[in-house]
């Protein structure tokens, strides 16, 4: 198990030929992306900047972000722990292969509109 | 809309937005089968290295090759609609994972603290926490084989919360408690945005 992980850390992270910003100095640790302030519950979704250049876990990670997903979603579907998903989508945005979406925590809008929305839909459950 | 992954054109902006809760407790409470409960996906299983404030940047790799300090959290996702989406986390089982926390409940709208009634004090880090962190929370008495063996009022006392943090009983493995526990969160949300409105359910369970 931590040999895959330190595998993966060594090849994606650690051994990118030209990354403009290292990722973990992006992220100040790689629990936090200060740069595009990444949340667990963050989603991104892939924009139309070619990503066929990417390799391994950066590739996999811009194919599964198709559709809006979130970085906890990213992963747990691709077995790599918080952090280093939060430092590689932190790259991939950086390099225009992601977009991040807004967590309603940024947007300070936590109004009766969303919450009742979010009632609504609960109640169908 | 989004959640086809045919479609070729990536959403732009800020939708859709995600919105978080999350669901705390003590190991084996059933905090995974509250988070099964609203997923419309299976929870999944994410986890975390101990990384980032607590490890130097050069000696994340040393740590993680020397170590099995990893932790697992489970989580769902519900779309709400076509610009939201809430996903409920549940924290890790144990307090000795409260370095974690932060990366989990920043940013979370509101909390459920699942409590054992055989086990009070595997509660006590998570009250304490949202206590401190001023998150919204609601206390969820599971009730193991349908009996809750105190009344809520003696678990308020024994928990030393105060008379404006509700509490419900809840069997996690009941759709319509979990519910329940969840709309009685969502008024207390409503009534931190509008003071002095309080929802009958609300009104309760305080």
């Amino acid at each position: 198990m931590s040999a895959s992980r330190s595998e993966w850390d060594d090849g994606v992270i650690f051994e990118d030929d030209d990354p403009d910003v290292r990722p973990y100095l992006v992220a100040g640790g790689a629990t936090t992306s200060q740069v595009s302030g990444l949340a667990i519950e963050t989603m991104v979704t892939r924009t139309d900047v070619d990503h066929g250049q990417l390799r391994f876990e950066a590739r996999d990670m811009v194919d599964r972000a198709a559709a809006a997903t979130s970085i906890a979603e990213l992963s747990a579907g691709m077995n790599i722990p918080l952090g280093t998903t939060l430092a590689l989508a932190g790259e991939l945005i950086t390099t225009g292969h992601l977009h991040a979406h807004q967590t309603m925590a940024e947007t300070s809008m936590t109004d009766l509109d969303i919450m009742t929305r979010i009632i609504n839909r609960v109640r169908q459950l | 809309m989004y959640g086809n992954s045919e479609q070729p054109t990536p959403l732009r902006g800020r939708n859709p937005l995600s919105v978080k809760f999350v669901v705390a407790g003590g190991f084996g409470v059933g905090k995974t089968t509250m988070v099964n409960a609203v997923s419309e996906i299976e929870p999944l299983r994410t986890e975390a290295a101990i990384t980032g404030a607590s490890v130097g940047i050069d000696d994340t790799s040393k740590v993680q090759t020397k170590t099995t300090t990893t932790v697992a959290m489970d989580f769902g996702r519900l779309t709400i609609d076509d610009e939201l989406v809430l996903f409920l986390f549940g924290t890790p089982g144990q307090d000795r994972f409260g370095f974690m926390w932060d990366d989990i409940t920043t940013g979370a709208l509101g909390a459920v603290v699942l409590v054992d009634s055989r086990r009070l004090a595997d509660c006590f880090f998570a009250i304490d926490y949202f206590e401190r962190r001023q998150i919204p929370f609601v206390i969820a008495v599971n009730r193991f084989n349908g009996v809750v063996d105190h009344t809520l009022d003696d678990i308020r006392s024994a928990l030393n919360v105060d008379a404006g943090v509700p509490m419900v009983e809840c069997d996690a493995r009941q759709l319509e408690s979990v519910r329940t526990t969840l709309l009685v969160l969502f008024d207390l949300i409503i009534s931190k945005l509008h003071p002095g409105e309080q929802s009958d359910l609300l009104r309760q369970a305080c």
